[in-house]
């Protein structure tokens, strides 16, 4: 079969696409406003529940910090607070910036690198923000038992101090530990980690961006 | 996805008449990534969405068709990179995607089902490539809406000639 006939073929698909009345009937403004609107909802609502929570813990932990600036074991964790709530803030924040910025009409291959870049930093951010997960609430317990007893905690409630320290050790600090033991050995678990993390969304994107290279190259 | 604003009403009317003239390019990008009425009318409609929010950034001084093109592609990858293996997870790739449209008519003759076992057989950039060399646009043209040379253009297009060309005689000759 021939070039030309192939070429014939899809020219006559050009003319049943026209007649498809049904499917155009589909491609309005309306549908397209509509559509529009609707799709930036769950990445607006995400980034913006990062921004806000980050926001939050941020004012409140400086706020502490302000009020306890001579206790070392409040600057600890009110430290901890402060750098996790301002990493949730700019991961938030820029995930809307570099979302925005991209625009569509642009080359196809700058458009594509972009987008495999921008889905490479949301997943390694939000694998990020699973580490700062695991310190968040426990720094934010301990900050709470000294804003309500004092700096003194460990000596008027020792049994809530060593209870806070257990769940941070089960809860945040040991898995985060397998983790990184199983990392460090490439095994099993860092990789199932990683994959349910990021669903995948790494890989994906260097394997888009060497195809990407590999087609502006060849 | 960049963010432009509400349009005018007259902006809104000029560009609801120039995606009017411009269904077919729609709907032909659309047909060349999904697979099925349902993947059609979802990817026509996403790269309405996405040319309606880029509208106001369009320089009337450049061609229509390829600003349009380049968004449609962007949003057909996209969309292809994102769908199918959210599919893979979810249901059987062919399990849902088969009823009556224009891919069905058009698979009804040789050339047709041979055109998108080829298409099916590409990857997305290399189909973006391939739909425009059947609509023959001219090579700048490819080379401005993909962001290559026309020389790359040029040698792309006569490799993709050559396996169409093998792929083409390989199914012919086996049916």
């Amino acid at each position: 079969m021939e070039l030309d006939e192939l070429k014939a073929s899809w020219q006559r698909l050009d003319r049943r696409v026209q007649e498809l009345t049904a499917i155009n009937r589909q491609l309005t403004l309306d549908a397209a406003i509509r559509k529009a609107r609707w799709r930036f909802a769950p990445l607006l609502a995400g980034a913006a529940g990062n921004v806000v929570i980050g926001a939050f813990f941020a004012l409140a932990s400086a706020s502490f910090i302000g009020t306890h600036r001579d206790a070392l074991a409040a600057l600890v964790p009110a430290g901890v607070l402060l750098a996790t709530s301002l990493a949730y803030l700019v991961v938030g924040a820029g995930r809307l910036v570099l979302a925005w910025r991209i625009d569509f009409s642009g080359p196809v291959l700058g458009i594509q690198r972009s987008l495999a870049a921008l889905q490479k930093w949301e997943a390694w951010s939000f694998f990020a923000m699973w580490v700062g997960a695991s310190l968040l609430p426990v720094a934010m317990l301990f900050a709470i038992i000294i804003a309500s007893h004092g700096v003194t905690s460990w000596e008027r409630m020792p049994g809530a101090v060593v209870a806070n320290a257990i769940v941070w050790i089960a809860v945040g600090v040991l898995p985060l530990l397998a983790y990184l033991v199983s990392r460090r050995r490439q095994g099993k678990l860092a990789a199932r980690v990683e994959a349910f993390l990021t669903s995948h969304s790494i890989a994906q994107a260097r394997a888009t961006l060497a195809e990407i290279d590999e087609f502006a190259e060849r | 996805m960049q963010q432009t604003g509400s349009m005018t009403p007259a902006a809104s009317a000029e560009f609801a008449a120039l995606l009017e003239d411009h269904k077919r390019l729609v709907f032909k990008v659309a047909t060349t990534y999904g697979r099925g009425r349902a993947d059609i009318e979802d990817l026509a409609q996403e790269i309405a969405a996405q040319s309606w929010r880029a509208f106001p950034s369009y320089q009337p001084a450049r061609t229509f068709s390829t600003w349009l093109y380049r968004i449609a592609l962007n949003v057909a990858i996209s969309w292809l990179r994102a769908e199918v293996p959210r599919r893979r997870r979810s249901v059987p790739f062919d399990a849902d995607l088969h009823d009556t449209t224009a891919v069905d008519s058009f698979e009804a003759d040789d050339g047709g089902r041979i055109l998108r076992g080829f298409i099916e057989s590409r990857g997305p950039l290399e189909r973006a490539l391939l739909l425009l060399y059947l609509e023959e646009r001219p090579n700048n043209e490819i080379a401005e809406i993909l962001g290559i040379t026309a020389t790359n253009v040029t040698t792309k297009i006569n490799r993709l000639k050559d396996r169409l060309r093998t792929y083409a005689e390989t199914a012919h000759g086996t049916r």
